[in-house]
């Protein structure tokens, strides 16, 4: 069968992480959150996918190449142009994207799935086209109850009995909200739709064709199925994404690596001693990095590859991404270690290089030179521990 | 100026603002030397109107830290912005200084 992936947007809630990827190519557990989806709709019949790309398309491109490797045919839809030299992207909405496809080639020719390229999921495609196909659908978008305070960050929806939408909200206040039922950006559609989608200008899904087919009352149904969905919406999504893999909650999914101890899953040539290094899990940690003793990484974090990580250094609940160097001295306490720059969660985001605390983080490959502040607190560090002895951290 | 010098009885309230960088670094550290000469090393920082530090501003913090323990003294800070607290957490210098939410409440904690 036949897919879309959404794969276009530029990602701006999930700023600063997405000026480095494309936001299906964050990765969780090392995996880009694209590759889950590939996988999944690979493992449920539908292996011939079109990816609309548009913002660093090449990254995703370069990636998935032709899907082979990934048991699929897969081919893009590039929405831009190439202006000396350097690609530029154009927006023309999710639906816009599925019907530049269709006036390309024609290629949707039965029922179809469109998928978003930013949640993991786990949802029972077979089972949603059953009901699609019962209901005479030429829509039916995949449903799941999300919590009151929720409904803000979703499209909600209003159903009938017979799961037919009546109705509506894009984001509504949780006062306002007609329900808790939100739309997980995950349709099936027949080919009829296309004539509802005007062909040539910018036009969305969940705010334009929707509300169009109800309101010429065709046929829209949605089904709330139970599935994991993890949505990177923004960071702080990203992040609790990327806990929940790690803590092993993501259903089928093999963390990478071997299981060295409980919850502790390292990549191949790490330099590590366990008796040395305080580690508790759940740990995953790329190949390739060194843990220096007295180290402390506890769990969930996610160390990427060719990390190091200097002795005394004290990381909790953190995302680091590859090639990082942590200093001795760093305190890392629920923060994301990306693309230079430090993030946490509630979005503050410093860039590194800008407070020259390249003694801190920096680059793992880049040797900088001593700097007298690391020096000094290196000093007071173990001023203090021998004050009050080693359960003290500085 | 970008460093301010008050005294209230005993304490002495130290007020920074803007970039904390080299430039206030060095402002900052003459008026610590000021200070401990004229042996009034029980000091209130209030740094909530600063928007930045880098690795000179955290310098300055560290050596006005040990100065003033030498002194028997103490420095405590007030009002740090979300990206200064962060700088701090990833320094551990959250875990060397006491801090405040404000200045009323670092001023208060003297007794």
């Amino acid at each position: 069968m036949k897919a879309m992936i959404l794969g276009a947007g530029k990602g701006t809630r999930v700023r600063p992480v997405t000026y480095t990827v494309p936001k299906p190519m964050i990765s969780l557990a090392g995996k880009p959150v694209l590759e889950f989806i590939v996988e999944h709709l690979v493992a449920q019949g539908f292996s011939q996918i079109v990816i609309n790309t548009s913002y660093m398309a090449d990254t995703i491109e370069g990636y998935f190449r032709d899907g082979s490797r990934f048991g699929a045919d897969i081919a893009y839809s590039f929405e831009g142009k190439l202006v000396d030299g350097e690609l530029q992207g154009e927006a023309i909405g999710s639906a816009g994207g599925m019907k530049k496809v269709q006036d390309f080639s024609g290629f949707f020719d039965d029922t179809f799935a469109v998928l978003c390229g930013d949640a993991v999921i786990d949802v029972d495609l077979r089972a949603a086209l059953e009901f699609h196909r019962s209901r005479g659908a030429v829509a039916t978008i995949i449903l799941k109850e999300v919590e009151p305070d929720e409904v803000s960050s979703y499209g909600i929806v209003q159903l009938g009995d017979d799961g037919r939408i009546e109705r509506f909200q894009e984001k509504p206040t949780p006062e306002e909200a007609v329900s808790r039922v939100a739309n997980t950006g995950i349709y099936l559609f027949e080919p009829e739709v296309f004539s509802f989608i005007p062909s040539g200008v910018e036009y969305d899904i969940g705010s334009q064709l929707f509300p169009a087919l109800v309101a010429a009352g065709a046929p829209l149904y949605g089904i709330a199925l139970p599935f994991t969905w993890l949505d990177i919406g923004n960071v702080r999504s990203w992040w609790d994404a990327t806990r929940s893999v790690v803590s092993g909650e993501l259903a089928g999914f093999k963390l990478p690596g071997r299981e060295l101890r409980p919850g502790i899953f390292c990549g191949l040539n790490c330099s590590i001693d366990f008796d040395a290094v305080e580690i508790a899990p759940p740990v995953l940690i790329g190949g390739s990095v060194s843990v220096g003793a007295g180290a402390r990484i506890i769990g969930p974090a996610v160390i990427g590859p060719g990390s190091v990580i200097e002795p005394g250094a004290d990381i909790s609940g953190c995302i680091i991404d590859s090639y990082t160097r942590v200093g001795g001295v760093a305190t890392l306490e629920d923060k994301i270690i990306f693309g230079n720059r430090c993030i946490s969660p509630d979005g503050v985001s410093i860039r590194i290089a800008d407070h020259d605390i390249g003694w801190i983080l920096g680059d793992a490959r880049e040797q900088g030179p001593p700097n007298p502040v690391n020096e000094t607190l290196q000093e007071l560090a173990n001023e203090l521990r021998d004050k009050n002895g080693p359960q003290v951290l500085i | 100026m970008s460093v301010k010098v008050q005294h209230e009885a005993a304490i002495t309230v130290i007020t920074v603002a803007g970039r904390f960088d080299a430039l206030m670094a060095k402002e900052f550290k003459n008026c610590i030397a000021d200070l401990t000469d004229g042996h009034r090393t029980l000091i209130a920082l209030d740094m909530a109107a600063v928007n930045f530090i880098d690795s000179s501003g955290l310098g300055s913090l560290v050596g006005a830290l040990k100065g003033i323990s030498k002194e028997k003294g103490e420095i405590r800070i007030a009002g740090l912005s979300p990206e200064v607290r962060t700088i701090f957490e990833l320094t551990r210098l959250h875990r060397i200084f006491d801090i405040y939410e404000n200045i009323e409440t670092a001023c208060a904690s003297f007794g």
